[in-house]
C-alpha cells in the first residue's frame, strides 16, 4: 500500500472576504501593540510633542520669570522644597519645570527642522550621485568623504563662532553638517534600485531622468530616509544641547541652555543640570525606540 | 507490499505556518512512502507545499512554521519526535539534501575540497589523507574533470553546474540512504541540467540510494522518476508510477499540467490552466482545485474529496474518480 | 537594399563589451560580440541560448537601454545611433520591452492605473477620462479585471504582474516588443497563459516580437524563426522547422538533445549528446570557433579559424566549418 485511504480532511478555513487594503491601518497597529519598545517610544515621543505644543498651558510659570525670593529652591521632596516649584528653581529663581517644558519647544523645533534641512540636501545629493553615477558620483562622493573628516560639532563651533547664534542659524548649521548619512544611504539604495526592471521599463518608455528619480526612486528610498531621520532627531537634540552647553546656542530656553546654566552649581544645586539632562535622555531614548520600530515596520519583507 | 522495504513513511503530515494574517496550511495532510532505492518525484507549482514537505522531513521547519500533525517514520524512527541533536545525526548520515542554489549552501571561505573532506571526517572514521583521497574520488564520481584542481578551488570560482556537482559530492560523502533534491536543476542551464540529472540518476542506481526529487518541471520527472506525486495546495492530488501519470493522468490538475508544458515535437496550442493558485489564507471550500477545474461539478465546491486508489497503485483525490459519480470522465 | 516594409529592424556588427573591473590587464567581457540580424515585420523571432550568451544584453541594446560599444541598429530605416535625445524619446514608442522578473518590473509604490498610464502620460497621449478609458481598455486586452485599477503590485500573482507589464508595453502602440525571458519566472500553468496571450496580442496588433528565452521549448512554441546564440554570437538562425528538423550547428544539436524528454517512454530512445564541459567564460573566449571546446566534431581548423555566419540555403544561416548534414531526423 502506497497511500492509506484517508477520510476527508477537516474543513478548511472559511474564505474570508476581508479587503486587505482597508485593513492596512490595523496591520500597523497590531504589531505596534505587540512591540513593547515601539509602544514605549511612541508614548514618550507623543508626550514630548504634546508638552511642546501646549507648553503655555502646561507650564506653571513663564520660563524667564525671575523670582529672587526663591533662588535655588530644591525639588519638592527635599528639605526646603515646595509644591510651588515641583522640580525646584535655578540660581535666578526661575521654575525648572517650566523651563524644561518650554525648552521642549525649541529643542524639538531645532531637532526636526535641522533634520529636514539635512534630509533634503542628503537625499538630493544621494539620488543624483547614485542615479547618474560616473563623474558626478565620483565628485560628490569625494566631497562626502572629505566632509566625514570634519567632525560636525567642530564645523558647527567654527560657524557659530562667527555668526550670531540664532535659532535659524543653528538649524542651518546642524542641518548642513549632518546630511552625509542620508546621502550615503540614499546613494547605495539607488545604486541597486536603478537596476530594477521597473526603472528600466520607465527608461524604455521614455520617462525623463528627473521624473524617474522623483517617481520611481524617491518613494522607494523613503522608508530608509524616515528611519535615519527619526534617529537623527535624537542626535540633533544632543548636538543642540552640546552647543548650548558650550555657550554657542541661541538666546532662547532650550534643554541644552538650561543644562548649561546649571553646570556651575552642580555641587550646590545638582537639580538644575540634572532634570534637563534627564529630559534629554528620555526623549532621545524614546525617539530611538520609535526609530527601531519604524525600521522593522518599513522593511517590506516584514510588511508582507 | 513488504513493509520492511519502506525507507520513509510520511503519514498525515501537516505543517502550518502561523503568520500575522492567519494560519497558512502549507502542508495539509500528506501521506506517502518511499522504498529503498526508489526515485520519487514530488511535483507542484510554487505554493503547493512541496518544498515545505521536504523541509519537514529534514526537520528544518523554523518559526513561525510548525509540524502540527502526523508522523515521519524513517528507519523505524519517528523524525517528528526526535530532538535536534538526534536529528542532526540523521541529517548528516542518513538523509542528505541538495538545494536549488548551491552557492548559498557552500561556505564561500573554504575550498570546496576541504568542505567535502570535513563532511567525510565527520561521518567516517578515516584519516585526513584518506579523506582527501575519498573527496577527490567523489569529485570524479560526479563527473568533474580535473578533480584535483577543483578540490582546492573556492565556490565562487566554479560555475553553477560545478557547484551543484560539488553539492552532490558532499551529499554522497555520508553515503545517505535518501537524498532529497529540491529543484536541483532549476537554476542551471539546459545543457548542464541534462548532465546533473544524468549523474543523479546514475548514482542513485549505483548506490541504491533513494531519491526524492522536488520539481515543478515535468521534463525532469520524465527523465528520472519511478513514481510521481502531484501536489496542489498542500495536498497530494495524484500519485502513481511515472508511466501512468504521463499516459493516463486521472486528476484534472495533472492533466492540465501535462497539456500546458511546451514540448519540442510541436503541439498546436498550449492548454493553459486559467486562474491562479488560491490564497493559502483563503482556501476555497471543497476541492482546492475546483476554482480552476474545467470539469468541476457541484459536489466539488462543497465537499473535500478523499484520496483513493482508483486503479491498482494509482491514487487520486477527485470527486470525478468517485464511483458514485460514475468513475473518471477524463484522461 | 533596405526595404522598410520587409525589415522592421536591422542590426549590423553590434558589439557590447564591458570592462572587467579590478583587472590589471585590459580584460573585456564580450557580452555581445558582433551580431548581424534582420528582423522581419510582423514575425516572432526567438532568441535562445544559455546564461551568459548575451541574449539579454542584445535585448537591452535593441530597446536602447544600454549603448552599444560598436555597431548599428536601424529601425524602419532610421539609425538609432544618430538620433538626438528628443528624437530617441519619440522613437522609443515604437519599441518596448517586457521583463523577466514580474516582481522587480513593477514599482511597488505605484497603483496599477499609474503603472499602465505612465507611458501615456509621459508622451502626453491622453488625459483625464480618456486616459482612464485607455488604461481600462489595455487591461481588458491583457485579461485583467477592471477592479484592479487602484490596487498595488504586491497584491498580484506573478502571472498577473506579467500581464500588467504587457499592458504597459502595449500602451504606446509599439511596432516591436522585446520579450526578455517573460515566462521563465512563472509557474508552468501560468507560462502557457502568458505565451498564449502574447500570441494573441501579436496577431491582434500586428506586432513584431523578439522573444528571448533560455528554454528552447517555449521559443519553439511561439516563434516563426529562431536564432541560437552562443557566447555573444549567433551560431545558427533559420525558420523554426529548419532549426528543429534540419539542425546544422552542433551547439543547436546539443541544446535540443539536452531538453528533458516529454514522456518517460523516450528514456532509452533518446540519443544523448552528453558533453561534460561547461561553457567557457565570455571574458576568456576560446580561439577560433568559440564552441570548439565543447564540440564533439571539432578539429584543428576549428581551433584556429572563427567561422562566419553564412547562408546554407534559403534563410538558413549557420556559423560552423562543418555543419551537420542530415537528410531527415
Amino acid at each position: 500500500m502506497e497511500i492509506q485511504k484517508e477520510t476527508s480532511t477537516a474543513p478548511l478555513t472559511e474564505p474570508s472576504k476581508k479587503n486587505t487594503t482597508k485593513y492596512s491601518i490595523i496591520k500597523w497597529i497590531i504589531p505596534l501593540l505587540k512591540s513593547k519598545t515601539g509602544m514605549l517610544g511612541i508614548s514618550i515621543v507623543a508626550i514630548v510633542c504634546f508638552t511642546a505644543v501646549f507648553a503655555p498651558l502646561l507650564a506653571p510659570y513663564k520660563p524667564e520669570k525671575v523670582d529672587f525670593s526663591a533662588i535655588s529652591t530644591p525639588p519638592f521632596w527635599m528639605d526646603g522644597g515646595s509644591f510651588n516649584h515641583i522640580l525646584g528653581t535655578d540660581n535666578l529663581g526661575r521654575d525648572l519645570l517650566s523651563r524644561i517644558i518650554y525648552g521642549a519647544q525649541i529643542s524639538l523645533l531645532v531637532g526636526i527642522s535641522s533634520v529636514g534641512v539635512a534630509g533634503v540636501i542628503g537625499v538630493i545629493i544621494g539620488l543624483t550621485s547614485g542615479y547618474y553615477g560616473g563623474l558626478v558620483d565620483t565628485l560628490l562622493m569625494r566631497f562626502v568623504d572629505a566632509n566625514i573628516a570634519i567632525p560636525s560639532i567642530l564645523f558647527a563651533l567654527v560657524v557659530l563662532g562667527f555668526m550670531s547664534p540664532t535659532i535659524i542659524t543653528l538649524i542651518i548649521v546642524i542641518g548642513v553638517s549632518s546630511w552625509i548619512g542620508y546621502a550615503r544611504v540614499v546613494r547605495s539604495e539607488v545604486l541597486s534600485l536603478k537596476e530594477r526592471e521597473y526603472v528600466k521599463a520607465a527608461k524604455s518608455i521614455g520617462v525623463r531622468n528627473g521624473t524617474i528619480m522623483r517617481r520611481h526612486l524617491l518613494p522607494n528610498v523613503s522608508s530608509s530616509v524616515i528611519v535615519i531621520a527619526t534617529t537623527s532627531v535624537a542626535t540633533t537634540i544632543i548636538t543642540e544641547a552640546s552647543l548650548s552647553f558650550l555657550g554657542l546656542g541661541p538666546q532662547a530656553v532650550t534643554w541644552g541652555k538650561v543644562l548649561s546654566d546649571g553646570r556651575d552649581y552642580l555641587s550646590t544645586s545638582w537639580w538644575i543640570a540634572t532634570f534637563p539632562g534627564i529630559a534629554i535622555t528620555i526623549t532621545v531614548l524614546g525617539i530611538i525606540f520609535l526609530g527601531d520600530y519604524l525600521r522593522d515596520m518599513l522593511d517590506p519583507r516584514i510588511q508582507e | 507490499m513488504d513493509k520492511m522495504e519502506n525507507l520513509l513513511q510520511v503519514k498525515e503530515l501537516k505543517t502550518h505556518f502561523m503568520t500575522m494574517n492567519g494560519v497558512v496550511p502549507s502542508v495539509n495532510g500528506v501521506t506517502f512512502n518511499i522504498k529503498k532505492g526508489e526515485k520519487v518525484a514530488l511535483v507542484g507549482e510554487s505554493g503547493s507545499g512541496k518544498s515545505v514537505t521536504s523541509l519537514s522531513i529534514m526537520g528544518l521547519i523554523e518559526e513561525p512554521g510548525k509540524i502540527v500533525n502526523g508522523s515521519i517514520i524513517f528507519d523505524e524512527r519517528n523524525l517528528v519526535d526526535l530532538r535536534e541533536k538526534e536529528m542532526e545525526k540523521i541529517r548528516g548520515n542518513d538523509i542528505a539534501m541538495i538545494f536549488q542554489e548551491p552557492l548559498t549552501s557552500l561556505n564561500p571561505l573554504f575550498p570546496v575540497g576541504k568542505q567535502i573532506r570535513e563532511s567525510l571526517l565527520l561521518h567516517q572514521k578515516i584519516t585526513r589523507k584518506e579523506a582527501k583521497q575519498r573527496a577527490i574520488e567523489l569529485l570524479k564520481k560526479v563527473g568533474i574533470p580535473m578533480p584535483e584542481q577543483v578540490y582546492s578551488s573556492y565556490p565562487h570560482s566554479l560555475s553553477g553546474g560545478m557547484r551543484q556537482r560539488v553539492m552532490i559530492a558532499i551529499a554522497l560523502s555520508c553515503e545517505p540512504k535518501l537524498i532529497i533534491a529540491d529543484e536541483p536543476t532549476t537554476a542551471l542551464d539546459v545543457t548542464i541540467q541534462a548532465q546533473i540529472l544524468g549523474i543523479l540518476n546514475e548514482l542513485s542506481e549505483l548506490e541504491n540510494t533513494a531519491l526524492l526529487i522536488i520539481t515543478h518541471d515535468l521534463g525532469v520527472v520524465a527523465e528520472i522518476a519511478d513514481r510521481v506525486m502531484v501536489m496542489y495546495c498542500g495536498q497530494i492530488v495524484e500519485e502513481a508510477d511515472v508511466f501512468s501519470i504521463f499516459d493516463s493522468p486521472l486528476h484534472p490538475y495533472t492533466e492540465a499540467l501535462l497539456k500546458s508544458t511546451p514540448r519540442l515535437n510541436g503541439q498546436e496550442k498550449l492548454a493553459s490552466i486559467e486562474g491562479r493558485v488560491p490564497n493559502p489564507l483563503h482556501m476555497p471550500k471543497g476541492c482546492t482545485f475546483h476554482t480552476r477545474c474545467p470539469y468541476a461539478i457541484e459536489k466539488c465546491s462543497s465537499n473535500v474529496p478523499a484520496i483513493q486508489e482508483f486503479r491498482p497503485n494509482h491514487h487520486v483525490r477527485c470527486w470525478l474518480a468517485d464511483e458514485e459519480e460514475g468513475g473518471i470522465k477524463i484522461g | 537594399m533596405v526595404d522598410n516594409n520587409e525589415y522592421v529592424l536591422e542590426i549590423k556588427g553590434l558589439k557590447k563589451y564591458y570592462k572587467v573591473p579590478n583587472s590589471t590587464t585590459k580584460a573585456y567581457l564580450k557580452a555581445v560580440d558582433g551580431i548581424d540580424l534582420k528582423v522581419r515585420t510582423g514575425e516572432t523571432l526567438g532568441i535562445v541560448g544559455e546564461s551568459g550568451c548575451g541574449k539579454s544584453t542584445l535585448g537591452n541594446l535593441i530597446v536602447k537601454l544600454i549603448e552599444p560599444t560598436q555597431g548599428e541598429i536601424i529601425s524602419s530605416g532610421i539609425n538609432l545611433n544618430e538620433l538626438k535625445p528628443k528624437q530617441l524619446r519619440n522613437k522609443r514608442r515604437e519599441m518596448q520591452i517586457i521583463f523577466q522578473d514580474p516582481y522587480s518590473s513593477l514599482n511597488p509604490r505605484m497603483r496599477i492605473f499609474d503603472i499602465i498610464a505612465e507611458p501615456l502620460v509621459t508622451h502626453k497621449l491622453a488625459r483625464g477620462s480618456a486616459l482612464k478609458e485607455r488604461v481600462l481598455q489595455l487591461m481588458e486586452v491583457v485579461g485583467l479585471d477592471a477592479d484592479y485599477l487602484t490596487r498595488y503590485p504586491h497584491e498580484f500573482s506573478g502571472g498577473q504582474r506579467q500581464r500588467i507589464g504587457i499592458a504597459r508595453a502595449l500602451a504606446l502602440n509599439p511596432k516591436v516588443i522585446v520579450c526578455d525571458e517573460p515566462v521563465s519566472a512563472l509557474d508552468v500553468s501560468i507560462q502557457a497563459q502568458i505565451l498564449n496571450l502574447l500570441i494573441k496580442l501579436q496577431k491582434k496588433f500586428d506586432l513584431t516580437l523578439i522573444f528571448i528565452a533560455h528554454g528552447i521549448q517555449a521559443v519553439n512554441y511561439i516563434s516563426d524563426r529562431i536564432a541560437v546564440m552562443y557566447l555573444g554570437k549567433i551560431v545558427e538562425i533559420a525558420g523554426k522547422e529548419q532549426i528543429m528538423n534540419h539542425t546544422k550547428h552542433p551547439y543547436t544539436e546539443l541544446l535540443l538533445s539536452s531538453v528533458p524528454i516529454s514522456h518517460p517512454k523516450y528514456r532509452n530512445e533518446k540519443v544523448k549528446t552528453v558533453i561534460n564541459r561547461e561553457s567557457p567564460s565570455p571574458v576568456n573566449l576560446p580561439s577560433g570557433c568559440r564552441f570548439h571546446t565543447r564540440c564533439p566534431y571539432a578539429n584543428e581548423k576549428c581551433k584556429k579559424e572563427d567561422p562566419d555566419l553564412v547562408e546554407m540555403k534559403d534563410g538558413h544561416f549557420v556559423a560552423c566549418h562543418y555543419p551537420i548534414i542530415k537528410e531527415n531526423r
